[in-house]
């Protein structure tokens, strides 16, 4: 029989109550002060509400601040290419429905080089939480211009302020088709962030999420009045949207009633200029996935397979015909 | 002890306790926490690949319920059973003994014949199966066992002798089971059509006869040979001309009608001759015939074995006697006719050319010869099209296809699909068939449903599963009893509507995915009983007992995530995706062990419950449908129960509400004259309720004066707050952002949600935690009060953390 002086069993078991320490790995390297730090615990606990197997979780990344996510998880991850999480993300759906997606991207990332992916990957909309940590910024390489820095933001790249209008991440998703599920949020929200990712968890498509994050380094005048001020955050409230404890809904001063399935309503809200208007901006249930067209031939054996392969082969073969 | 019944297996496992059968299951203490989790993980990988460290140096186990019959403890296949011709039943040995005997030891020896049955039993049992092949050697052995027994008078052996020939005049088939029993009940069911067959060679006669008697009357030959018309040869053979005219000269019988007559008693002659060879026919292939010696067993039909297109040549040959019969048929009808003197050649001419099966009417059907195609069912569904065609087209088409378990279980090794298990559901689209499927384990429901299909015009298809050895009767019966291969009977004759001609009730428990059956066991607390579930899995640890699939768990590691199988099946998938399966087993030594079973093992149980539960549909045992209405039927009664409950509540919390008023005033009132006037108290009619109401109604309603002390109002709208003394977080709020946490370990942690708290308000100076209020990118930090009045700049500190409390 087994004795205890091997060392085999590294992974704890599926069988076990899941922790936060089962989610965790290593200590984050963001800087001090990093949204990242508020977000990476969000999912955490997302995690360990849903009591998600973490080896049947997958965090899949691009390149970027954010895209070092993978690594501080306890679950299986993919730091991928540059702008090329979405894919990533989209084929391990394909092949292994029953995997829990979580796809981290930057404002560089998802917004920029891998922009053609954004497009795809919103209209196969496959069960995934697509969160976009946006702070504006590229940050690992030293404060450049980012597609959502906002107009005359001095940087490396635009020492003289940046000349183009940014890109509205919400509204730009909203226009895709078969869009199902767009909600903002900002990481100085603790419950409303863990509220919205958990709403997003639970969503039956790709639930995209903006994150509004602080960059306390390269960014700090971007947001850094705003979270500490409550005034700048606009409540989109609803009975089917983001709910938040009682007690933290005091601290908003600005709700607006928004119904999600409402998206004329949304694009509306998602082009606020006003404030930063968070919560859910739309939700549909009822859109198209594809992944659920892929897994019709899952689970074959590698007889079937082999058989299904002959079949095929022969069907071009030509045969001789007995009389 | 009954293994001729349907119910026979399941009535051995329900009292197995009885057979001095008690698993133990043994108090054992827990492994360490971590080599149960190593455990698990082999466990988990033998699970999904059937690999890996736990498979090396597996126990023997075998599963609670076929334990006994598998150690050889109980050997109920190897009792002969016997077939009485005359009552036209199965009997046990057991039982046939006690019918005979009864007779032969007087009342007062009832003992002596209980002690004899017994030693019979016994001594068959030990004697080998060459040398009680039948029922002649079987008496040989009742009669030495009985001449022991009995002292040695003159008189005892006159006796014995009497019963030896009595025992010697009963007409009895001896049987075993064995793999080729469902080929011997099959002769026995073929040789009882056979005497039924007479009826119709009676009417070939009588129709013969009839017609000899009309030619006869006319001064006819009855020799066919005599009536023969060649017209080729008519033109140059004088005297046949000669031959010909006369007839119709010489009597009134004209020469149509002559021809007509000579020619159905022509083909009726053929057709008696026919009948009186042979009245069934049995096809098999040649790999079948070998393999249980067909040719020696089938010996009431006319047996042929073919190589290759056995399909084919049954077709060609249900082709030729449906022809035949046909034929014969319109004689036997014309005959009729003709004898009575009916025919008008208007009517029937047309009639009799046209004659064609579809004339014929299912009681002239009864007597179509049976045709029976004996095939392995692996291979018929190599081409189910060829199957379907002939048990359509064809109604004397009869089909026995068989699974033989020794095929089964390397099918399951080799993890094959087991669609060739499934001929009966193809079958039944063919809405017309009589299908039996079932085990040759029952002789009694096997030998009624052959016998029924045999003299029914209807095609039938027998799909029976016979075991590979005599030794494997007990694999064959856990077959059946698990579901892997239950029983099924679909007879159209049964009834009208279309789900009457369904039955699973030979089934045990069919109502049930699997059967259960309760068990006592032996446990630290004592003896108790429990219910155990034959699933799959235990038919398959049975017949693979070599194989070791199954693995046992030790019962030091087990823990909550193994379940038992037949709820695994149950539940949803993903449900029970972290756990485990098992099922229940015994060692050598009978201790209860659990053990695991395979994710192949699993999927092959979820296929079969699969079909198990197309068969529970269509019989009706366990019905979508109906449950569904039932279910429907109950909340529609429920609710109109709930409205009716509600309607009485509320009268009576009226009534209720009414009557509490009524007496408080009453009570007040009391009171109220009590205090005013103690004298007068108990009499409530002295007092003036007009002045009363006046003073008890404002007290009924009037809201108390002084509000009950809650909170102050200025702590609700939040605009005054006031200042805690001790720092504190609102961790709902935290960001997780490490920052007071690195900055002063001592006073901030992390909660179970990574979420921050103060631990000890006193861990860090002042200073420190202004320092991390401000610092905090949620601002939840709250600094609260200096704990230190002593520390330097507090006013300055103060002001600072205003901002923050």
């Amino acid at each position: 029989m087994l004795t205890s002086s091997h060392e085999l069993c590294t992974m704890p078991m599926p069988e076990e109550y899941f922790g936060m320490e089962d989610y965790g790995k290593d200590t984050a390297r963001w800087c001090p002060g990093c949204g990242g730090h508020s977000i990476l615990t969000a999912v955490q606990r997302v995690c360990k509400d849903k009591q998600y197997p973490p080896e049947k979780t997958v965090c899949v990344s691009g390149i970027g601040c954010s895209s070092r996510f993978p690594h501080y998880m306890g679950t299986y991850g993919f730091h991928g290419l540059h702008g090329r999480a979405l894919p990533v993300a989209s084929g391990v759906k394909f092949r292994r429905p029953d995997l829990n997606i979580f796809v981290v991207t930057g404002d560089g990332d998802c917004c920029s080089i891998g922009a053609g992916h954004w497009v795809h990957a919103i209209r196969y909309n496959m069960k995934m939480v697509v969160l976009l940590f946006d702070n504006g910024i590229y940050g690992l390489t030293k404060k450049q211009t980012s597609p959502t820095t906002p107009m005359g933001t001095h940087s490396n790249t635009h020492p003289r302020g940046s000349v183009l209008p940014p890109i509205n991440p919400l509204i730009t998703t909203l226009g895709f088709s078969n869009v199902s599920f767009v909600a903002q949020t900002t990481d100085w929200n603790a419950g409303h962030l863990y509220a919205t990712i958990r709403k997003a968890a639970d969503h039956p498509g790709l639930a995209f999420v903006r994150i509004v994050q602080r960059c306390p380094v390269f960014m700090r005048d971007l947001y850094g009045d705003i979270a500490s001020d409550p005034d700048e955050l606009i409540l989109l409230d609803h009975e089917d949207g983001i709910h938040i404890k009682p007690s933290a809904r005091k601290s908003f001063k600005n709700i607006i009633h928004h119904d999600p399935s409402d998206m004329q309503s949304a694009r509306i809200h998602a082009e606020n200029q006003d404030g930063i208007p968070i919560g859910l901006f739309y939700h549909n249930t009822d859109n198209p996935r594809y992944d659920e067209y892929g897994a019709h031939n899952l689970g074959m054996s590698v007889h079937d397979k082999e058989k299904a392969m002959n079949d095929l082969l022969d069907s071009y073969s030509i045969r001789k015909v007995h009389k | 002890m009954s293994t001729y019944e349907a119910n026979g297996f399941s009535d051995l496992i329900s009292r197995l306790n009885e057979q001095d059968y008690l698993p133990v299951l043994e108090n054992v203490p827990k492994a360490d926490e971590k080599d149960i989790r190593r455990f698990k993980k082999y466990l988990r990988q033998y699970f999904l690949h059937e690999n890996g460290p736990v498979k090396d140096e597996v126990e023997n186990v075998y599963p609670i319920l076929t334990a006994p019959f598998l150690k050889g403890n109980i050997t109920e296949g190897n009792v002969p059973f016997l077939y009485l011709i005359e009552k036209d039943a199965f009997v046990s040995l057991q039982t046939f003994l006690y019918q005979q005997l009864d007779k032969f030891f007087s009342e007062s020896d009832e003992s002596n014949s209980e002690k004899a049955i017994a030693e019979i039993i016994v001594e068959v049992k030990q004697t080998p199966r060459a040398k009680r092949s039948n029922y002649d050697d079987l008496v040989q052995i009742i009669m030495n066992v009985i001449r022991t027994n009995v002292n040695e008078s003159e008189e005892s052996k006159k006796h014995c002798d009497a019963l030896g020939s009595d025992l010697l005049s009963i007409r009895v088939v001896l049987l075993h089971h064995s793999n080729t029993l469902a080929f011997e009940l099959l002769n026995l069911s073929l040789k009882k059509h056979k005497i039924n067959s007479e009826a119709f060679i009676q009417t070939l006669k009588t129709s013969i006869s009839g017609l000899e008697e009309l030619l006869s009357l006319h001064g006819k030959s009855t020799d066919p040979e005599d009536h023969h018309f060649d017209f080729a040869n008519e033109m140059i053979s004088f005297d046949k001309i000669a031959d010909i005219e006369a007839p119709a000269i010489s009597s009134e019988l004209s020469e149509i009608r002559l021809r007509r007559i000579v020619s159905s008693l022509e083909s009726l002659k053929a057709a008696l001759a026919s009948y009186i060879k042979q009245s069934n026919f049995v096809f098999s292939s040649d790999a079948l015939s070998e393999r249980y010696n067909l040719k020696t067993v089938m010996n009431e039909a006319q047996f042929e074995s073919f190589i290759g297109q056995i399909n084919t040549a049954v077709k060609d040959h249900l082709e030729a006697e449906r022809k035949q019969y046909v034929k014969t048929m319109s004689s036997i009808k014309l005959a009729e006719i003709e004898i009575g003197q009916k025919y008008d050649e208007d009517i029937h001419d047309p009639y009799f050319e046209k004659f064609n099966f579809g004339y014929l009417s299912d009681e002239d059907l009864r007597f179509l010869r049976p045709v029976i195609l004996i095939e392995f069912a692996e291979i018929l569904m190599q081409a189910p099209q060829d199957m379907l065609s002939l048990i359509s087209n064809h109604t004397q088409a009869k089909m026995l296809s068989i699974n033989d378990l020794q095929d089964i279980s390397r099918s399951v090794e080799n993890q094959d699909q087991d669609m060739n298990l499934e001929i009966a559901s193809l079958a039944v689209i063919r809405r017309n068939c009589f299908i039996f499927q079932g085990g040759a384990d029952s002789p009694q429901l096997l030998y009624s449903s052959l016998d029924r299909s045999l003299n029914d015009s209807l095609p039938a298809l027998w799909n029976l599963l016979i075991p590979g050895t005599a030794a494997a009767q007990t694999i064959l019966q856990t077959a059946i009893e698990s579901r892997f291969f239950p029983r099924f009977i679909c007879d159209i004759r049964a009834g009208e509507a279309f789900g009457s001609h369904f039955d699973v009730s030979s089934n045990t428990q069919p109502e049930n995915t699997f059967p259960i059956y309760e068990l006592e066991i032996g446990s630290p607390d004592g003896q108790i009983s429990r219910e155990y579930t034959f699933t799959v899995a235990d038919f398959l640890a049975s017949a693979m007992e070599d194989k070791k699939t199954i693995v046992p768990i030790p019962e030091a590691f087990v823990d909550d995530s193994l379940i038992p199988l037949d709820e695994y099946l149950a539940s949803e998938p993903h449900s029970v995706a972290t756990s485990l399966p098992f099922i229940w087993t015994v060692t050598d030594e009978n201790k209860m062990v659990r053990a695991l079973v395979p994710l192949s093992w699993v999927q092959k149980c979820r296929s079969r419950i699969d079909y198990w539960q197309f068969f529970q549909e269509l019989g009706g045992s366990n019905n979508y449908h109906v449950r569904q209405t039932l279910e429907n039927e109950k909340q529609a009664w429920e609710e109109t129960k709930k409205a009716e409950i509600e309607a009485i509540r509320s009268e009576l919390l009226s009534n209720f509400e009414q009557t509490r008023t009524q007496d408080l005033e009453r009570s007040i009132k009391r009171i109220l004259n009590a205090l005013l006037d103690p004298e007068g108290a108990l009499n409530i009619d002295k007092i003036d309720t007009s002045s009363i109401e006046a003073t008890v109604t404002p007290v009924k309603t009037k809201q108390p004066e002084v509000p009950i002390a809650e909170e102050p109002a200025e702590a609700s709208n939040g605009e005054v707050t006031e200042v805690i003394a001790e720092a504190w977080i609102e961790s709902d709020d935290c960001t997780s952002c490490d920052d007071c946490t690195r900055a002063l370990p001592g006073v901030f942690k992390y909660n179970s949600d990574k979420q921050a708290y103060v631990h000890d308000p006193r861990g860090g100076s002042y200073a420190k935690i202004v320092a991390a209020a401000e610092k905090c990118p949620a601002a939840c930090i709250h600094p609260g009060l200096p704990h230190d009045p002593d520390e330097p700049n507090l006013e300055k500190l103060l002001k600072r953390a205003e901002k923050y409390n």
